[in-house]
C-alpha cells in the first residue's frame, strides 16, 4: 500500500494502527483450495439473469458416514 | 443527562436567536443515544412562545473504525465492522460483505442471498418491535402521559379506540396503560416477541448481532427444511401479531393529533428522505457496480431520494456519486489536497474528493464550542447537482416507505408499491384471517410519522420474509442446497455496498491495494441524522427538527421533561438516556440519575 505522507493517521512505524493485528482465522476459501470440496457437493450450471452459482448434494453431505462405502 | 439552566435576561445564552426575549432557558440531554451514549442535545427553549429557538446535536465520542480498519486484511472487515454497533451489528456485516462482494467479484448463490434477506428481515422485525414498543412506547404510555400532559391523559381513558375489535384495548388510554414499561401488557408481549425474532435471526445467520456464519459469498449455515420450518412458525406468530400492532398504534398516533391540534409540527422538517435500498434479489444482483442502476432498482426495498415530497432519483449509482462527507462543525481536519484514492468509479464518472472512497479521517479533539466545532460526528450530505442537501432517514422506516411507495416498483404479491402507497397483504394465521393494510404516503415528515411508518415497517419486513421463504424453500426442494462460494481477493479492487441499517441508510465504501484495506468508510444511518452545522451553516437532521419544534408539555420549571423534544430525537430511533441530571436556574442540582428513563417512570412517587 502506497504511503501517503500528509494522512496523519498512516504510519508504519510500531504500534501504528496499520497492519495491527493481522488475521489468523482459518478460510473457507484456503479450506478449499488445500482440502477439496467437502463430499457429496457438486456444482450445477448457473442460475438467473444474474449468473449466480449453484450447486446441488447427495446424500453424502448429509452424514458424515459414506452411505456408498456401507451399502452391504 | 438533562441539564436546565435558564439564561438570564441579558439573553447571553441565545443572543444571537432571540433577541430580548426573557423567557429564554437552556435545556441539555446527554447522553442521549445508543452510540455508547455519545449523542448529546442542547436547546434553547423560549417558552413565552412555547418553542424551541435553538438546537445543537454533539456526540463526545471518537471511533475511528475508518482508521483501524486500514492494513487489515479485507475479509476481516465484515467481522471488524460489525462491532461498530451493539444492535445492528449484523446490518454493518451484510453492508461490508455487499461491499466485498463487489470487490472479489463474487455472489453468493440464490439459496445463500434468500437466507440473508431471511436474517435482514428478522433483524428489522426485531429491532423495530423492542424500540418501537420498549422505549419510544413509554413516551407515549400511560404514566408519562399523565406526568406531562394530564389534560390529554383525561381525554385519553374517554376516548374510545376505533380498531378496538382488531387489538383488544377499548381506550386510547387503555392503549397506554399498556405500554407502562415493565407492567403493561403490551409492553410485556413485546418482549416476548423481541426474543423470538432474534431466534429467527440466529436460524439464519448463526448470532445475534454479529453473525457466525454470514461471509463474503453466502452463509456458512446448512439449509435444510427444518431450519426454515423452525423460521416460519416464528414468523407466523408476529404475522399474527402485527395483525394488532398495526391498528393499535393507528389509533394512538391518531389520537394525539386530534388531542393537541397543532401536534403535526413537532418535529417536522421538509421532506429530505435519503434511502439506499434493502434486500437484494438474486435473480438480477450479480454486484457488479456497472449494473448497479438496475440491481438496485430490483431491491426489495427501493433506494430513492425524495425531495419535497418527490422521488428525485432510485439509480444507486448516482445515489453513490452524490454523497458528500462535509465538515463544518466537526473535530477533524480537512483532508483538502490528500491523496485521491478513486478518481473515476468503474463506469468512467468522477468521483468527488469529498466522496467516502476519498475520505481521510485526521481526528482533532479540542474543546466543544457551539459557535465553532461541536461534535465527532462529520456532516453527510447528498449533492443534487445544486446543493448539499442534509437528508435524514426518517428513523428508517419512514424514507423506506416513502422511496418504496412513489417508485412503485415492488410487488411480491404480500407486498406492493402503487406509487402513492404501500399494500402489506397478510396470510391468514392461527387465531386471524388474512388481512390487508396499506401505508400511504404522509404531508408531513414528523415525529409522528416517523413513529407510524416504524410500525407499518414492522409488517412489510414480516411480509417480505414470507416472500423469501417461499423462495427459498422452493430452492431447497429443487434440491439446490448451496449457499455459499468461494472467492480470491484481488490485489487492487474497490468496492461499495448498499443497504438499510435498522434506523436507516447505511453504505461501506473500500479500496484495496496490494491485497489489503487501503481506504475503508463505513456511513451508518446517525451521521446522517445526528450531524451537527455543515460548512455552509446548515443544521443536521436532529437539530432542523428540534429547533422550532412547538412545546405541547404542560410543566414547567424543575418538572419540565422535555418530551415532546425527546419524543422528536427518539423518533429517529437513537437510544434513551442513561442518565439524567437536572438543575435548577442558579445552577443546584437538584436530581441526578443513572438508570434507563423507563425505570424513572417507576421511581416512588411518580
Amino acid at each position: 500500500m502506497a504511503h501517503d505522507p500528509h494522512d496523519s493517521v498512516t504510519h508504519h512505524e510500531k504500534g501504528g494502527p496499520e497492519n495491527v493485528g493481522k488475521s489468523t482465522t482459518r478460510r473457507g476459501e484456503d479450506v478449499v483450495k488445500r482440502e477439496g470440496k467437502e463430499p457429496g457437493r457438486y456444482e450445477t450450471k448457473e442460475k438467473g439473469e444474474s449468473g449466480r452459482p449453484a450447486g446441488k448434494s447427495t446424500m453424502r453431505d448429509q452424514t458424515g458416514v459414506n452411505p456408498v462405502k456401507t451399502k452391504s | 443527562m438533562a441539564t436546565a439552566t435558564e439564561a438570564t435576561p441579558s439573553t447571553q445564552a441565545a443572543p444571537s436567536t432571540q433577541g430580548s426575549n426573557k423567557n429564554l432557558v437552556e435545556m441539555h440531554w446527554d447522553p442521549i443515544t445508543r452510540i455508547v451514549g455519545s449523542l448529546g442535545i442542547y436547546t434553547k427553549i423560549d417558552f413565552g412562545q412555547k418553542k424551541v429557538a435553538e438546537c445543537h446535536s454533539t456526540s463526545s465520542i471518537f471511533r475511528g473504525y475508518s482508521i483501524f480498519m486500514k492494513g487489515k486484511d479485507p475479509r476481516d472487515a465484515h467481522f471488524i465492522t460489525s462491532r461498530i454497533c451493539g444492535i445492528c451489528g449484523d446490518n454493518h456485516c451484510t453492508c461490508s460483505c455487499y461491499a466485498q462482494q463487489m470487490a472479489y467479484g463474487v455472489q453468493p448463490p440464490h439459496l445463500g442471498e434468500w437466507m440473508v434477506n431471511l436474517g435482514e428481515a428478522a433483524e428489522y422485525m426485531f429491532d423495530h418491535n423492542i424500540f418501537q414498543e420498549n422505549l419510544v412506547g413509554v413516551d407515549f404510555c400511560e404514566k408519562m402521559v399523565r406526568e406531562t400532559n394530564p389534560g390529554v391523559w383525561e381525554k385519553a381513558a374517554a376516548t374510545e379506540a376505533p380498531h378496538a375489535g382488531a387489538h383488544g384495548y377499548r381506550t386510547i388510554g387503555d392503549i397506554m396503560k399498556s405500554l407502562n414499561p415493565f407492567e403493561g401488557e403490551f409492553y410485556r408481549e413485546a418482549l416476548q416477541m423481541s426474543r423470538m425474532t432474534r431466534e429467527m435471526f440466529c436460524l439464519m445467520e448463526g448470532r445475534h448481532v454479529h453473525p457466525s456464519t454470514l461471509y463474503p459469498g453466502g452463509v456458512g449455515s446448512v439449509a435444510t427444511i427444518q431450519l426454515f420450518t423452525d423460521y416460519l412458525t416464528r414468523l407466523m406468530r408476529y404475522v399474527e401479531f402485527m395483525k394488532r400492532v398495526v391498528p393499535m398504534h393507528d389509533d394512538l398516533f391518531d389520537f394525539f393529533y386530534q388531542a393537541l391540534p397543532g401536534y403535526e409540527q413537532v418535529g417536522n422538517r421538509r421532506i429530505l428522505l435519503g434511502c439506499w435500498g434493502s434486500f437484494q434479489d438474486p435473480e438480477v444482483c450479480n454486484f457488479d457496480y456497472k449494473d448497479m442502476t438496475d440491481w438496485g432498482r430490483k431491491m426489495f426495498v427501493t433506494p430513492g431520494v425524495v425531495v419535497d415530497g418527490k422521488l428525485v432519483t432510485t439509480d444507486l449509482v448516482k445515489i453513490n456519486l452524490g454523497i458528500r462527507i462535509l465538515l463544518g462543525s466537526s473535530y477533524y481536519e480537512d483532508w483538502k489536497g490528500h491523496e485521491i484514492f478513486v478518481k473515476n468509479d468503474p463506469l468512467g464518472n468522477p468521483v468527488d474528493e469529498l466522496h467516502p472512497w476519498n475520505q481521510h479521517t485526521i481526528p482533532k479533539p479540542q474543546k466543544r464550542d457551539f459557535d465553532g466545532n461541536y461534535s465527532w460526528v462529520m456532516s453527510p450530505r447528498w449533492y443534487d447537482g445544486k446543493d448539499h442537501l442534509a437528508l435524514d432517514t426518517g428513523g428508517g422506516p419512514l424514507a423506506r416507505l416513502w422511496s418504496t411507495a412513489l417508485a412503485g416498483l415492488v410487488d411480491i404479491g404480500y407486498v406492493k408499491a402503487t406509487g402513492h402507497s404501500v399494500v402489506f397483504n397478510l396470510p391468514k394465521t392461527v387465531t386471524k384471517p388474512p388481512v390487508t393494510f396499506e401505508w400511504k404516503v404522509p404531508q408531513w415528515s414528523n415525529t409522528i410519522e416517523r413513529n407510524r411508518a416504524r410500525t407499518y415497517f414492522q409488517a412489510y419486513a414480516a411480509c417480505a420474509a414470507l416472500h423469501f421463504m417461499d423462495q427459498a424453500l422452493k430452492e431447497v426442494r429443487a434440491g439446490h442446497t448451496k449457499t455459499w462460494e468461494t472467492f480470491k481477493v484481488p490485489k487492487d479492487a474497490i468496492g461499495c455496498g448498499f443497504t438499510e441499517a435498522v434506523r436507516g441508510v447505511l453504505s461501506h465504501h473500500l479500496v484495496i491495494r496490494d491485497g489489503k484495506i487501503a481506504n475503508y468508510h463505513p456511513y451508518p444511518p446517525t451521521p446522517w441524522n445526528a450531524n451537527p452545522r455543515d460548512v455552509y451553516g446548515t443544521p443536521g437532521p436532529y437539530e432542523d427538527a428540534v429547533q422550532g419544534c412547538p412545546i405541547f408539555e404542560e410543566n414547567r420549571g424543575d418538572k419540565f421533561k422535555g418530551i415532546d423534544i425527546m419524543r422528536t430525537v427518539r423518533s429517529f430511533d437513537p437510544c434513551l438516556p442513561c442518565g439524567v441530571h437536572m438543575t435548577l436556574p442558579n445552577g443546584r442540582v437538584i436530581e441526578e440519575r443513572h438508570s434507563p428513563a423507563t425505570l424513572n417512570l417507576l421511581a416512588p412517587g411518580k
